[in-house]
């Protein structure tokens, strides 16, 4: 899905967090669009259009400790489907 | 409880404020198992209580008298889970310090007893604790050092093979004199030397150049070795 110079941009929506402390996104119409676990968040997070995805892998690799293509795979995924939902650009 | 492989866990508690250290014991206990915790009061009693029986996890508050917390941790870190409860203030900070001296992460100051106790068996698996709410922060900040340590490589790389023997014996905290004495060449030379490792790395001051040089392992002062 990705390349590792992309640098992911969000273009919509805000954190918030449930009563139990659950994070989703929300869109600007305030309508639920994503719930996330907490690594897709700090990705989302991390979706700043000028950290490359390669900087994301690397930084997620080393705080947890899982192998680098697991963690491609995951940081994958999760753009993915931001990307689906329209809350983020993927862009080079 | 999922204590992955351990039968009995062994703990070990470095908090110079006993009372808080030993309430903390006695919470982890009722859950742990009695005799599972210990509680000492400065590093080095740390060092002899892990010397006298191995320990799974060390957890290390930021009061520990003058030891820093994060030099101790990577003391231990190679052999022992070490988790660091810092100051709530500081708490990315410090979680990122924690993870680069070898530890599994941070215990929130702000947490109740159920959520220490998740805490503690997750890092006696050996899993990084970070805090909800504190990964993005902590991977901004994992990015940032990494674009740091690479535009230090860079303009390292600039440095003659020369320049970075100067740089290594600066760091050695040698003067330009026996700098010359050790490389064989003029004091002059030296000085010419030291400019230009100032003017490549971008500092203006000498110890600036030491403390850029050992933070990201340029040069080795205990062993001698420079970086490629």
């Amino acid at each position: 899905v990705t390349t590792n110079d992309q640098r992911p941009l969000r273009t919509a929506g805000v954190a918030v967090r449930d009563r139990t402390g659950r994070p989703a996104l929300i869109d600007h119409s305030g309508t639920s669009a994503a719930l996330l676990n907490e690594t897709a968040l700090a990705i989302w997070d991390l979706c700043d259009g000028s950290t490359t995805i390669e900087e994301m892998i690397i930084a997620v690799v080393e705080l947890c400790g899982d192998p680098p293509d697991v963690v491609r795979a995951d940081v994958d995924k999760v753009l993915g489907e931001l990307r689906d939902l329209g809350l983020v650009d993927l862009r080079e | 409880v999922d204590w992955a492989g351990f039968v009995s866990p062994s703990v070990v508690i470095v908090d110079a404020e006993r009372v808080l250290a030993e309430s903390m014991a006695v919470a982890l206990e009722a859950s742990l198992g009695v005799g599972t915790v210990r509680v000492v009061t400065t590093a080095s009693s740390c060092h002899e209580a892990i010397a006298e029986k191995s320990v799974d996890l060390a957890i290390l508050s930021c009061a520990i008298g003058n030891a820093n917390p994060f030099e101790v941790c990577a003391v231990l870190a190679p052999q022992t889970n070490v988790v660091v409860v810092p100051r709530d203030q500081e708490l990315d900070g410090a979680l990122v310090r924690t993870l680069e001296s070898g530890g599994l992460g941070v215990v929130s100051p702000d947490i109740g007893v159920p959520e220490l106790i998740r805490t503690v068996q997750a890092a006696l698996r050996g899993e990084a604790c970070v805090p909800r709410g504190l990964l993005g922060e902590v991977l901004r900040l994992l990015v940032q050092r990494r674009r740091t340590d690479r535009e230090v490589l860079d303009r390292y790389s600039r440095l003659t093979a020369r320049e970075r023997q100067t740089l290594l014996q600066m760091a050695r905290g040698l003067s330009n004199e026996q700098i010359a004495a050790d490389l064989v060449v003029s004091t002059s030379t030296v000085r010419s030397h030291a400019q230009h490792v100032l003017d490549k790395l971008e500092v203006h001051s000498r110890s600036e150049a030491i403390t850029i040089a050992i933070e990201h392992q340029l040069v080795d002062p205990r062993t001698g070795d420079v970086h490629p």
